[in-house]
């Protein structure tokens, strides 16, 4: 256990060398809401709804999902390249923790720096520069029970992904590839309500929605219903389950065909 | 004359060399191109999705934003393309390797953009060049020959504000040595111009007009199209922007080389 906590401060420290870094995280994700905020206003354009969503509702889903985009972002995939191309993996293989362990234990720590340098501000930017009147009520409980889902799920695609590193050698393309599928097929960008009925189709059977927009449609809807709520959260429990499952058994497969240099 | 040749003669070598660096990855470069692509056409995927539920951004139509959209991509390509390696500038401070690039017998500025070059950054400029014949077409656009020709000079003056704003970013190395961050703040900040000027404030639009003129990136050329290639005090300066934010750039680039002194190994 004391091990995994050390992981999970490597992974918080790791961030804070620079200086710079929290600043300028901080003004680009305000800069980025701001042009949402008109973006969507100019959308609206005086509506009251659009696609049965208020304004408040789609600027809490914005908000949040630009918080929730900032939380992810770990750099697992670059983590577990740069790991792999220094040879510096040879490490963590003789090591008596599991690698998918300590990757997601690192992940949950550069999370937690990430909670306070993109989440939070972002979130205060929106409540009170930007006016967004947040849903507080029961729907809090479903968003952060699915939020903890969504975190695992996450870790567990860029484990995935970072693993395509052993293969191709490179990680960029497949990194850039991967945050455009999901940006689209999550609806980060715009909220699925937007989206036509046969891409909607599509994406309800793929499991990048369960990472963005379960819990932020919970967040912005406290009158789904309990049944919605909890097939919700069983959709995710699935997916975690069949990602798991995948990603145990690239794991075994990737650290199978691992050449060395003997360096 | 004997100058040019020099030069020339030397970007020939400089370029031969990089592509063979390049060709040792192939499926990185296939890879990375596809996902530059990728990120070319979401931009406009996405506008498809807002405007399924919408008629009009402000009172732009769909094929209006999507030619915007597609000047977005043509203008931002060049420096996309030679630009990349701005990126690795901090690298170069940090590890005290810039001293490489004081001591050769070339323009510092000139050696180390034409060192590298990205050319998966072409697939965005094919896909705007498509997108804009396509939505050109669908608004049956008709253009006299003055207004395609200062057409492309908005496009050229839009290229160089965005390559010299690119290369500033780079430049803050020289005072705060690590620009990554920097770079990611001029990145993130020419996302302002892949929405239209119109839906900011009227104090927002003022300062990306003449202050920092991203509205030129995008916007003005499309604005320019729409109405009908009248010309305007507004399109007619951006050549000028251009030749300023160049001249301020090389000001600072020099500026910021003497302010260099390696690290001391």
């Amino acid at each position: 256990m004391k091990g995994y906590l050390s992981y999970i401060k490597n992974g918080f420290m790791d961030n804070t060398v620079h200086k710079m870094h929290v600043f300028v995280a901080i003004v680009t994700n305000i800069l980025y809401m701001i042009i949402v905020y008109f973006l969507w206003k100019a959308i609206y354009n005086g509506r009251d709804y659009v696609s049965s969503m208020s304004f408040n509702q789609i600027m809490i889903y914005m908000s949040a999902s630009t918080a929730l985009v900032g939380l992810f972002q770990t750099y697992t995939e670059n983590f577990i390249s740069c790991r792999l191309i220094y040879g510096s993996i040879i490490m963590d293989m003789i090591k008596p923790i599991d690698f998918q362990m300590h990757v997601f234990c690192r992940g949950i720590g550069t999370m937690i720096f990430n909670f306070f340098c993109v989440t939070l501000p972002v979130l205060l930017f929106s409540a009170f520069v930007l006016d967004v009147k947040f849903i507080v009520g029961f729907n809090i409980f479903y968003f952060i029970v699915s939020l903890i889902n969504a975190v695992i799920l996450c870790s567990i695609l860029d484990f995935i992904v970072g693993l395509t590193s052993f293969y191709t050698e490179s990680i960029w393309g497949i990194t850039v590839i991967k945050d455009v599928l999901i940006s689209v097929l999550a609806s980060i960008y715009v909220p699925l309500e937007f989206y036509p009925q046969n891409i909607k189709m599509v994406i309800d059977i793929l499991p990048f929605k369960a990472i963005y927009y379960t819990p932020l449609k919970f967040l912005t809807d406290n009158e789904v219903g309990f049944r919605y709520e909890l097939i919700q959260i069983a959709v995710q429990l699935f997916w975690i389950g069949g990602l798991t499952v995948l990603s145990r058994i690239a794991f075994k497969h990737a650290f199978r065909n691992i050449v060395y240099n003997g360096g | 004359m004997r100058k040019i040749d020099y030069y020339i003669r030397i970007y020939k070598l400089l370029s031969g060399q990089y592509l063979k660096i390049k060709m040792q990855y192939k499926a990185d470069t296939f890879i990375s191109t596809f996902a530059m692509a990728l990120v070319g056409i979401s931009g406009i995927f996405i506008y498809y999705i807002i405007f399924n539920s919408i008629n009009d951004l402000a009172n732009l139509s769909y094929y209006e934003v999507m030619l915007m959209y597609s000047l977005y991509l043509i203008i931002t390509s060049p420096a996309n393309i030679l630009l990349s390696n701005m990126w690795n500038l901090k690298n170069h401070l940090l590890e005290g390797t810039f001293v490489k690039y004081l001591l050769r017998p070339v323009n510092t500025l000139f050696y180390f953009v034409f060192e590298t070059f990205d050319i998966r950054g072409i697939v965005n400029m094919i896909i705007g060049i498509i997108c804009f014949v396509y939505s050109a077409l669908q608004l049956q656009l008709t253009l006299n020959a003055a207004s395609v020709i200062f057409l492309l000079i908005m496009i050229i003056s839009g290229s160089v504000i965005t390559g010299n704003l690119t290369i500033l970013g780079a430049t803050t190395g020289f005072w705060i040595m690590n620009s990554h961050f920097v770079n990611m703040f001029v990145s993130k900040l020419l996302d302002f111009t892949k929405y239209p000027l119109s839906i900011y404030t009227i104090a927002l639009r003022i300062f990306f007009t003449f202050i920092l003129p991203i509205g030129y990136v995008a916007f003005y050329p499309a604005d320019f199209i729409f109405n009908g290639g009248e010309f305007n005090i507004v399109y007619v300066i951006s050549p000028a922007l251009a030749v300023l934010f160049t001249v301020i750039m090389l000001k600072l680039w020099n500026f910021g080389i003497k302010r260099y002194s390696g690290t001391g190994s």
